[in-house]
């Protein structure tokens, strides 16, 4: 699967739970929203080879 | 996770109401507690007119969105910085998510540019006033917001302020107890005088990730992209500080705000609003004899003067007092 994060790019070969995946990198939940293929999805839902993930940041400043 | 309405699958989980719920009871749920605020607060009249101060971000669109939902005469102001370079053009980006959303919405969108109106664009007030460039991007945007509205007969001014830009200024003005402006912070701002419009931030009780959630599941397009200027800002540094909060002790943002607002009026006795004058060259209110935008404007002016006349020369500046720039609306 391919991971955006900002501008960060990464891949995974393998299933993952989005709350692993946000683990691994140590983000906050609570700070973001992750969208597999387009679709909001909760932290407890699984991305499979092959997806498309995209974590989306909600904090902003300014 | 099951959505608590339909048990269809969840797409949103919000620890913080130990809930979740799919796409179609999210923007219901999300909707009604717009409603409620609106109406708890008392934020707007039948038949008021509303500025809409919007910056192509998610929270100021979705604000406009649901604005013209509730049938209300809501038009966006968006008030160009100059902000960003070829890479990254950041106000550029800004005004296209709003010209977008004009468009879907059929409601008028005005656009002021700090350049046309200054002589100069934020990031060079930056140089010539020798502040931080967010303090003359919250100055301008303030100004040119309340003016905008006076002069375009509108009764209420709204911003997208949600409750993590609402925490992180709590948080800033209990870090040095500045009691005035805690006195000041309010999800409305009553109108005062003439020329001081009412100003309400409708998305106050909403958290940054529940706004995210809201525009990613309706469908608004929204500029991604964070202000370059923004790098480092102590106001990003206390929302992550409260998001880690937050994911430890769901829950935890919400009942510091609510708890605030419980008793702010604590803060309001101790300190009454000052009294407002008005600035001898602009006529718009004010605490001084000149008002602050019309010093920058001296200042602008003065400069340019110095670039005419050969290499400045050096001058001490009175330093002014900081104040927190309006966060989310950035342009």
């Amino acid at each position: 699967m391919k991971i955006r994060y900002g501008t960060e790019r990464w891949e995974k070969d393998r299933r993952m739970v989005v709350w692993r995946i946000l683990e691994e990198r140590e983000i906050n939940p609570e700070t973001v929203i992750v969208a597999i293929n387009g679709e909001v999805v909760t932290e407890d839902d699984f991305a499979q080879p092959g997806d498309d993930v995209e974590i989306v940041r909600a904090i902003s400043g300014g | 996770m099951k959505c608590r309405i339909c048990r269809k699958k969840a797409a949103v989980k919000l620890p913080s109401h130990n809930t979740a719920f799919c796409k179609e009871d999210y923007l219901w749920w999300f909707q009604k507690n717009f409603r409620r605020t609106v109406k708890r607060f008392r934020m707007f009249k039948a038949g008021d007119r509303v500025l809409v101060g919007v910056s192509g971000g998610k929270d100021s669109l979705a604000l406009w969105r649901l604005l013209v939902e509730i049938d209300l005469e809501a038009d966006g102001l968006y008030i160009a910085q100059g902000i960003g370079h070829d890479e990254l053009p950041y106000s550029d980006l800004g005004e296209d998510a709003c010209r977008e959303m004009a468009g879907k919405l059929g409601r008028p969108l005005k656009v002021v540019r700090v350049l046309a109106e200054t002589g100069a664009s934020v990031p060079e007030l930056e140089g010539i006033l020798r502040r931080k460039i967010c303090s003359s991007c919250g100055l301008t945007k303030r100004y040119l917001m309340n003016r905008e509205a006076l002069e375009g007969g509108y009764d209420v001014l709204a911003t997208g302020h949600n409750l993590d830009d609402e925490i992180a200024m709590l948080f800033a003005n209990v870090l040095t107890w500045d009691l005035q402006r805690l006195a000041h912070q309010s999800p409305v701002s009553p109108q005062r005088g003439p020329k001081l419009i009412k100003k309400v931030k409708p998305l106050c009780h909403f958290s940054e990730r529940e706004v995210l959630a809201y525009t990613m599941l309706s469908g608004i397009r929204t500029m991604r992209e964070d202000c370059p200027h923004a790098r480092g800002a102590t106001s990003i540094k206390h929302k992550e500080l409260f998001s880690r909060l937050e994911r430890d002790s769901p829950g935890s943002k919400r009942r510091f705000y609510k708890e605030f607002l419980r008793n702010r009026e604590i803060f309001e006795q101790a300190k009454p609003p000052a009294e407002l004058a008005y600035c001898h060259r602009c006529a718009m209110p004010t605490t001084n004899e000149v008002c602050s935008y019309c010093r920058l404007l001296h200042r602008v002016a003065a400069s340019k003067e110095e670039v005419h006349d050969g290499p400045p020369k050096p001058r001490k500046i009175e330093p002014e007092p900081a104040s927190p720039a309006p966060s989310g609306l950035c342009g």
